[in-house]
């Protein structure tokens, strides 16, 4: 008796998810616009569906400490529909969350994770993450996802997650200083930007043995390749047979290579050794002039002094000019994107749920709330004539190479240019390094 | 135990019936088996809880084994399942130069590290006996503050102390007019930079050394000691000739203890090159790390850790034999 | 445990060290003195350095002139680590943890660390040989199998999961010192006082365990600190936010766009102080003259 009625259940429930989820898809598919913020509430009212279970989605701890409220109304939304399936969200810190994913896809995966935009393509090519191409007309604003987003969860031609928010990077600098200087317009050439700094130099370096006109870390990598990019060289190249060459030791890389040089040996203090992570803590301090650096870093610069900021600080920012004044340089797009395991037992509620959090309705509550670059050029407008928003659309991302994540993990660039700046190796012994580095990683198995 | 009490304190009437009847027999089966039972709980959680995970390490160092052989672990329809490589996984590493780079660097850090561990932790011990109580008191709490203090966070203090720029440091040795340490960068030079590594690890280390000591040393009769003074011996030569015999087993076992994990540093290392270590600082569990979990080739990954195991039973060979000769009942 | 012995022989550690301090304070204690105050400054300094952190305001926790006294300061820090999500239920947790491990951990090793120091039993060199070769494995090389096997068994996310994590890599340590310390004790004592008329069990709770007291609290703390400050274990086999232990729970300071330094530090600081506090108390039951006293008695 009490067997068969599970039995029964358990067929109601399969029933139930593929209903539902069938209903949802022809509901979005209907309103394939990008705007219409009611498509997914729309969707809840085809039926509530009363199976039961439990959704885990892991997602780092900034959305914890920054947009706590918009996960919440995210689960708030999903459960409308789903009211019995519990949406367990835990937080993960970025230092060992690979390590915890590893560990959990070899035996009870969660449902959605948020990777970072530079950590998907190997998980992508191993085949773990659920193919989404099918379903993306289900997602609200797939059309207009940021470029550089989309790439990073494309592998192959299909669609292996969702974009999250980005972030792109700017230059943040002092108006007060600025003006001091006798500083007014913001530079629309690097030669314009290194005479300012020099400006900001010669007025508050020359008793401060610690400023730092510009204060850029040497590892700062995503900084430094924006400067290769801006130049016309890159990373690496893929032929069409597949084989990736690094072309570091390209004239265009070594040129905007030697352009970052001249730059940080004029203005800069920071260790050619160190990372961007202190930075803003750095400025905060009042011995630095400029940073190159993320929209919210703003905020934490000018956070009250108990919080290690400094409210005294007048901000603004400008895009990191090019060599020329008809475009800057290209921005790294960092950010985050939302995938599903392949072995997730609940692919169909893992869309629905990052679809609640990151469709049109969610992703506005979050730029509003947070500042963070839209997944979606359709909401950039919301940001205004926001420096950063403008940075974001001239961007470059790393190669989409399945071993990439590799050249990352053992700090090939870093390496690079921590010598070049260091001055321990020559620019083109340095690229030359990396270069054989890079081509071993990315053509290997 | 307030009953350990008792039962210490009613024994004796116990014994005399239990010893005239059935001891010898008693007495033999507990020989006979009595080791048995005392050693296997410990064989029992140890084994249920690394058997399989030993195992399977042993397994991944002859496979080829990355993210898509994971994926197949939890669902044989996913992924890829493993293929056996042989012997592949080792040559790799013994071919590769930083391979052998990376293991000499990390014998030297090990030898540095447990030889200042061991002699700083013994003299504080030492010296621990002889203050006045207060005092020893005071040194104990320090001790296990910095003991208690999670990795993470001393780790960041030290990175702070030999910051470049804010380190207090760099200050104080340009305070001090020891040279002009102003944005001396700690980690630019290697060996500065294992200077620093070393420091922390000592330092974090210490206090077990000092306080097991300190423990050891009060099973030294304090008799002895006053007999050998009585005899016109120094200090050194009481601690030479006395107290070092009686501390033998637990000095040997400190030191083997000592290799073990001084071999394997990690967290300080990797958090004080803010989780991205350069070549140039690997040690080997690093180098391991980077292999399975950076760049998920976990057989690889595997044979490493299989060398550092065999590499370290190499070294301590030596010691494995003390230990099996000291408990040698006479 | 660790109070065994308190009633009986607590008179004995009061005197004897007082007594011994004084001939050896006379023997040229000045130095000693002076050597261990300096050590103790440097030791204490990093120490030190985090506490006064966590009194410190973000924008002085980073200058060019040390802040060297947290003036002016802040109690910031503690209110917002204190208000963190999850500190409460990952102390709890921590506290379940290595209380088992503790406990469990101590009274298994003890028992091993006789039979191993006491019996030459067959297979006692190979179970040796395994207690050691065991400690010699890269520990995180085993994380991903070992999650693999909890889940099977369903004890991934649970606290009996982790203890026995943490047992069968703090045991083999344990086992091994306090196989030190059991085999630092001549064999004829506990024989002696059988002849005395003590029963085995009595032989063994008046003379041999007074004798190794210390090395259990050497392990016990050993133990306590290692449960208790593991990270990455707990942080992979505890999925659910909410069975954070400390160590975990410190970490979520850290996160990609912001460190929250005053917050590690005074989260730091208040998980440390129990510790200290109850080490302290432990401390006097260690003492010195525990050894002297049951020697002679």
């Amino acid at each position: 008796m009490k067997a068969r009625y599970l039995t029964a259940a358990g067929i109601a429930a399969v029933l139930a998810v593929a209903g539902c989820s069938s209903g949802k898809s022809s509901g979005a598919g209907s309103s394939s616009t990008p705007t219409s913020a009611g498509s997914s509430s729309a969707s809840a009212s085809s039926g509530v569906d009363t199976t039961s279970g439990t959704l885990t989605v892991w997602l780092q701890t900034d959305a914890q400490n920054g947009w706590p409220k918009e996960v919440a109304a995210a689960t708030q939304a999903f459960n409308a529909k789903h009211p019995n399936v519990k949406v367990d969200v835990q937080y993960q810190t970025w230092a060992d969350h690979l390590t915890k994913l590893d560990a959990a896809l070899a035996a009870t995966p969660p449902d959605v994770v948020e990777l970072g935009n530079t950590e998907t393509t190997k998980y992508m090519a191993a085949g773990a993450l659920a193919d989404l191409t099918a379903d993306k007309g289900k997602f609200d604003n797939s059309g207009t996802w940021l470029q550089a987003l989309e790439q990073s969860v494309t592998y192959n031609g299909k669609l292996y997650g969702v974009p999250y928010y980005a972030g792109a990077r700017a230059v943040i600098y002092r108006t007060d200083q600025w003006q001091g200087a006798g500083l007014s317009a913001a530079p629309t050439t690097l030669d314009e930007f290194l005479k300012d700094g020099e400006a900001l130099k010669a007025k508050y370096g020359a008793n401060d043995p610690n400023y730092s006109a510009l204060y850029w870390p040497g590892k700062n990598w995503y900084g430094a390749m924006s400067f290769v990019y801006g130049y016309g060289g890159a990373i690496a190249t893929q032929d069409s047979s597949g084989k990736w060459t690094a072309t570091l030791e390209s004239a265009q890389s070594q040129a905007g290579l030697a352009e970052l040089k001249k730059i940080y040996d004029a203005l800069s203090k920071a260790p050619a050794d160190s990372d961007e992570s202190k930075q803003d803590s750095i400025m905060a301090q009042g011995h630095v002039g400029m940073i190159y650096g993320n929209g919210w870093e703003i905020g934490s610069i000018t956070a009250p002094k108990d919080k290690g900021g400094n409210p005294d600080l007048k901000l603004a920012a400008f895009p990191l000019p090019g060599p020329t004044a008809d475009k800057p340089l290209p921005s790294f797009l960092g950010g985050s994107d939302l995938v599903i395991p392949a072995n997730s037992a609940h692919k169909d509620w893992a869309e629905e749920w990052i679809n609640d959090f990151v469709g049109n309705q969610g992703m506005t509550a979050l730029v509003n709330d947070a500042k963070v670059i839209p997944n979606t050029t359709s909401l950039l407008n919301l940001l205004g004539d926001n420096p950063f928003a403008k940075a974001a659309s001239n961007s470059w991302f790393v190669p989409t190479a399945k071993n990439w994540a590799d050249v990352e993990s053992q700090n090939v660039l870093q390496t690079m240019l921590a010598n070049i700046l260091g001055g321990k190796q020559s620019i083109a012994d340095a690229t030359k390094a990396a270069d054989a580095q890079i081509n071993q990683i990315l053509n290997g198995s | 135990m307030v009953a350990a009490g008792t039962r210490v304190a009613r024994a004796p009437s116990r014994r005399q019936p239990v010893r005239r009847g059935r001891a010898p027999l008693r007495t033999r089966v507990a020989r006979r088996f009595g080791p048995y039972l005392l050693v296997a709980p410990s064989l029992i959680v140890i084994g249920f809880v690394l058997g399989y995970p030993v195992v399977k390490l042993f397994e991944l160092a002859f496979q080829h084994f990355g993210l898509p052989q994971i994926l197949n672990m939890s669902n044989p329809k996913l992924g890829q399942p493993p293929s056996w490589v042989g012997l592949a996984n080792f040559r790799r590493a013994f071919t590769d130069h930083q391979f052998w780079t990376v293991l000499w660097r990390t014998l030297i850090f090990t030898a540095v590290n447990v030889g200042a561990t061991m002699v700083i932790g013994t003299w504080l011990a030492v010296l621990m006996r002889r203050v006045v109580r207060p005092l020893r008191l005071a040194l104990t709490g320090v001790l296990i503050f910095v003991w208690a203090m999670p990795q993470l966070v001393s780790v960041t203090i030290w990175n702070w102390l030999f910051d470049q720029q804010f380190g207090v440091v760099n200050y104080t040795l340009t305070k001090l007019h020891l040279g002009n340490f102003l944005h001396h960068n700690w980690y630019e030079n290697p060996v500065q930079g294992f200077g620093v590594v070393t420091c922390v690890v000592v330092w974090g280390a210490i206090p077990f050394i000092a306080i097991t000591m300190h423990a050891a040393l009060s099973q030294v009769p304090e008799e002895l000691i006053e007999a050998a003074r009585v005899d016109g011996a120094g200090a050194w030569q009481i601690f030479r000739r006395v107290t070092f015999p009686i501390l033998r087993p637990v000095v040997v076992i400190l030191t083997s203890l000592s290799i073990i994990w001084d071999f394997q540093v990690f967290t300080q290392v990797f958090a004080l090159r803010d989780n991205r270590p350069e070549p140039w600082y690997y040690l080997m569990s690093i180098f391991a790390f980077m292999q399975s979990f950076r760049a998920h080739d976990y057989g690889y990954g595997a044979a490493l850790s299989i060398v550092i195991l065999l590499v370290m039973l190499g070294v301590s060979v030596v010691y494995v034999r003390q230990m099996v000769k000291i408990g040698d009942v006479r | 445990m660790t109070t065994i012995p308190a009633t009986g022989v607590r008179t004995s550690v009061r005197v004897r060290p007082r007594r011994s301090g004084g001939v050896t304070s006379r023997a040229g204690g000045v130095a000693a003195h002076v050597i261990v105050v300096v050590v103790l400054l440097l030791m204490l300094f990093p120490v030190y350095w985090a506490v006064s952190t966590s009194f410190k305001r973000g924008i002085d926790m980073n200058r060019i002139t040390p802040l060297w006294f947290p003036i002016p300061g802040t109690f910031q820090h503690y209110r917002d680590a204190w208000h963190k999500d999850y500190f409460l239920s990952s102390l709890q947790n921590s506290a379940i943890v290595v209380a088992s491990v503790v406990v469990i951990s101590i009274a298994v090793a003890f028992l091993a660390a006789v039979a191993i120091a006491r019996s030459n039993f067959r297979g006692r060199k190979a179970y040796i040989v395994l207690i050691m070769a065991i400690q010699m494995i890269p520990q995180i090389a085993l994380i991903l199998p070992l999650f693999v096997l909890l889940s099977y068994v369903h004890k991934q996310n649970t606290i009996v999961g982790l203890t026995f994590t943490y047992l069968a890599f703090i045991l083999p340590f344990s086992i091994w010192t306090l196989r030190g310390f059991v085999a630092n004790i001549p064999a004829d004592l506990e024989e002696a006082a059988m002849i005395d008329g003590c029963s085995r069990f009595g032989a063994f709770m008046r003379v041999t365990f007074p004798l190794v007291a210390p090395g259990l609290v050497a392990t016990a703390i050993f133990a306590f600190i290692q449960s208790f400050n593991e990270f990455i274990f707990a942080y992979v086999i505890m999925q659910d936010n909410s069975k954070w232990t400390a160590s975990v729970w410190l970490e979520s300071f850290l996160t990609q766009q912001q460190i929250d330094w005053g917050g590690l530090m005074a989260g730091a600081t208040m998980l440390s102080i129990p510790i200290v506090i109850g080490f302290l108390l432990v401390q006097r039951y260690v003492a010195v003259g525990l050894t002297a006293g049951a020697v002679k008695g």
